[in-house]
């Protein structure tokens, strides 16, 4: 009998990091996150390798940068010769199964390399397509082989379909459609209108938002926006509350680790910014928790361990007992779960076609934009908001050639695609 | 659909709305409907994008209420939803709900079934319950497994709303609070339900008057009732329910289309 653990993947869309009750966000109602979190590890420091949709989920399922997947933006195909989650876990002995998002590139394929497809969806309609995958994934959990161990992936749309409210409710009327929830609304962020000067061009364009622009929008229509947010991200909360029932169900919970995250964060009235795809961490910081089994210990509350979303590969491998895919850029967590201290001076992420580098050491963020002499340096610690750029202060000259090498460095040792566009590719002297 | 052509709705989905973009142009006929009786309501299930164009009948749901007793009722509910590469979802369930002002369920069985992309059966991907709302808790066997779950308060389902609301006084007297089963699969707590204080919207030559529900986990849903007392149209948020002869074919020919 193969006693290897079940693995569950949770994957959400388009999710904030600060998004979870139990971990202090005092508007939300997600007891069923709260639950995994109260029973294992959460890391509060976990970053995508790209805040955007499918560049992202081909670093999670490959563990390689997206300029080593050539999956820069939307509707590109993972790079030929790369294996993927669902092929090493199957030629591994797992049942794979996948029900719900894919997006690298089709949507909602009925075919996906590596893992039989539960159940599709209709493309950014959260609110029909997450039941039905919670729906394939009980009823595959009711009905499977339990001869072999799962690797399962619950790929939700929610909470991305705020990108539908955000064209629902573009133009601030001046009234609340419902009047009826004003009591409720959350209060803006402290960074709200942060403008950490100088900007480079291309964060400046995006600073206000698409639609708060465009709309006119009042304090009042922001705050609508984040109640209306947190909404998105309890209708996840409650398929993820039907998929554990369902392991309670089908005894499984005990052997099965339970990796919860998402591919990437939102706006969230941060900065005044809607939507995803910058190298703020509204946009690119998410949550990340890991629950069950003998490695993961409950109630931990990681505030220190760098993540990166290039890290779900290793990680599970290692629970499964097999080797990471040659040529992983993440590095598997359970040292970490285990309470030992990593060796990881910095993570890494992608943005905006390649046009945007971020380096996340333990103390601070650095961000680089291609063909512009402006830059970004954070002091994360004491400036969490990203608030004030240090990048033209003289007393943190050295932390900005340091991280400069860094970002250099990282660069330097990368696979990148053998196809990987001109203006994609970053040089350094 | 390309961007331009295709333009962002930029408000809320309402019965005017609707009517404006085309997706309303006529409710069935309205013959003799009694709220408290037998009938049938098929729903088309369209989802929308924030744009005007380019949006997707994604299938129906028809609900059958028949009266069993002065205190209960049964629905029998089918919905059937289209998804991207020709799998279909299925759901349908018999439900023994109380004659009462949310037509609370006390027990169902739900089907829930798969189709492969060329339609085929999946036997391995369908799954039958039994459910019961007792005692402060849901109950729901499958296959001999037991999931219970605590709840508080009146509990009913979402598509138990669809009969409840048509027989609810529509004046600012109607204020409840009760948890609601969405699909009778997903439990979202408190929620509220209310008449709501907007003016009366008109759509397809009909004069619409809405109830809305709102709480955790879910948008607020509009549910809008004709002249007749009859629901003629659910927007939940960015998903529409429409009354609707032609929803079933439609559906059917959506499914061809992504089976195709």
């Amino acid at each position: 009998m193969d006693t290897r653990p079940n693995i569950l993947l949770v994957l959400t869309d388009q999710q904030h990091a600060d998004t979870i009750g139990e971990l202090g966000q005092a508007h939300v109602q997600t007891p069923a996150i709260d639950e995994l979190v109260r029973g294992g590890t959460s890391f509060t420091q976990s970053y995508c390798a790209n805040p955007v949709c499918s560049p992202s989920r081909s670093s999670i399922f490959t563990s390689r940068t997206t300029s080593e997947t050539n999956v820069w933006t939307n509707g590109r195909s993972i790079r030929p010769g790369l294996p993927t989650m669902g092929e090493h876990f199957r030629e591994a002995g797992y049942d794979t199964a996948y029900a719900g998002k894919w997006h690298v590139p089709a949507c909602y394929p009925n075919s996906i390399e590596g893992f039989r497809v539960l159940s599709s969806g209709i493309g950014h309609q959260g609110t029909v397509s997450d039941p039905l995958a919670t729906d394939g994934c009980v009823n595959y959990l009711h009905g499977r082989d339990t001869s072999k161990p799962f690797l399962m992936v619950a790929s939700y749309m929610q909470p991305h379909d705020i990108c539908e409210w955000l064209r629902l409710n573009r133009v601030d009327t001046g009234d609340l459609h419902y009047p009826e929830i004003a009591g409720e609304l959350p209060p803006l962020p402290d960074n709200f209108a942060a403008i950490p000067e100088p900007l480079p061009a291309a964060i400046a364009k995006k600073h206000n938002g698409l639609e708060p622009r465009y709309g006119n929008w009042s304090d009042t229509h922001f705050r609508y926006y984040i109640w209306s947010y947190l909404r998105h991200v309890e209708m996840v909360d409650a398929e993820l509350a039907r998929l554990l029932a369902a392991l309670d169900a089908t005894n499984v919970r005990r052997d099965t680790v339970v990796l919860f995250t998402s591919d990437h964060g939102e706006g969230m009235a941060n900065h005044a910014m809607t939507r995803k795809g910058f190298l703020y961490d509204e946009s690119v910081r998410v949550p990340f928790v890991i629950n069950g089994g003998e490695h993961v210990q409950s109630g931990v509350v990681d505030e220190k361990t760098l993540v990166s979303g290039m890290d779900i590969l290793p990680t599970l491998c290692d629970f499964a007992g097999i080797e990471s895919p040659p040529g992983a850029k993440g590095v598997s967590l359970l040292p970490a779960l285990a309470g030992s201290e990593m060796d990881r001076p910095f993570v890494a992420s992608e943005c905006s076609n390649n046009q945007e580098q971020m380096i996340r050491s333990f103390r601070y963020k650095y961000i680089a934009y291609k063909d512009d002499p402006i830059e970004q340096l954070f002091d994360m610690q004491d400036d969490p908001g990203e608030t004030q750029n240090l990048s033209v202060d003289e007393t943190h000259r050295a932390v900005l050639e340091e991280h400069r090498d860094l970002l250099a460095g990282w660069i330097g040792h990368l696979d990148l695609a053998p196809d990987l566009p001109e203006e994609c590719r970053w040089e350094f002297d | 659909m390309p961007p331009n052509e295709r333009r962002v709705l930029d408000n809320p989905i309402t019965p005017e709305c609707l009517d404006r973009i085309g997706v309303i142009e006529s409710f069935p006929n309205a013959s003799a409907f009694d709220p408290n009786g037998e009938w049938t309501h098929t729903y088309l299930v369209w989802t929308n994008h924030g744009y005007d164009k380019g949006n997707i009948d994604a299938g129906y749901l028809t609900i059958t209420r028949q009266p069993t007793s002065a205190e209960m009722i049964e629905l029998d509910v089918v919905t059937e939803i289209a998804l991207l590469d020709g799998i279909g979802g299925r759901t349908s369930a018999n439900i023994r709900c109380r004659n009462d002002n949310v037509a609370s369920p006390e027990s169902w069985e739900l089907d829930s079934t798969f189709t492969g992309p060329s339609g085929e059966d999946l036997p391995d991907q369908n799954t039958h319950q039994d459910a019961t709302v007792s005692d402060g808790q849901v109950a729901v066997t499958i296959g001999g497994r037991l999931s219970a779950t605590p709840v508080e308060g009146p509990t009913t389902g979402d598509w138990c709303l669809f009969d409840a609301v048509q027989r609810l006084p529509q004046n600012d007297t109607t204020r409840l609070s009760c948890n609601v089963l969405e699909r009778m699969l997903a439990l979202k707590r408190d929620q509220s339900i209310w008449f709501s204080s907007r003016k009366p919207a008109r759509a397809a030559g009909h004069e619409l008057r809405c109830f809305t529900r709102a709480g955790t986990a879910t948008l607020p849903t509009d549910y809008w009732l004709d002249e007749s007392g009859r629901l003629v149209l659910v927007v939940a948020y960015n998903m529409v329910y429409l009354l609707s002869d032609t929803a079933i074919d439609t559906y059917q020919i959506n499914l061809a289309r992504q089976r195709a």
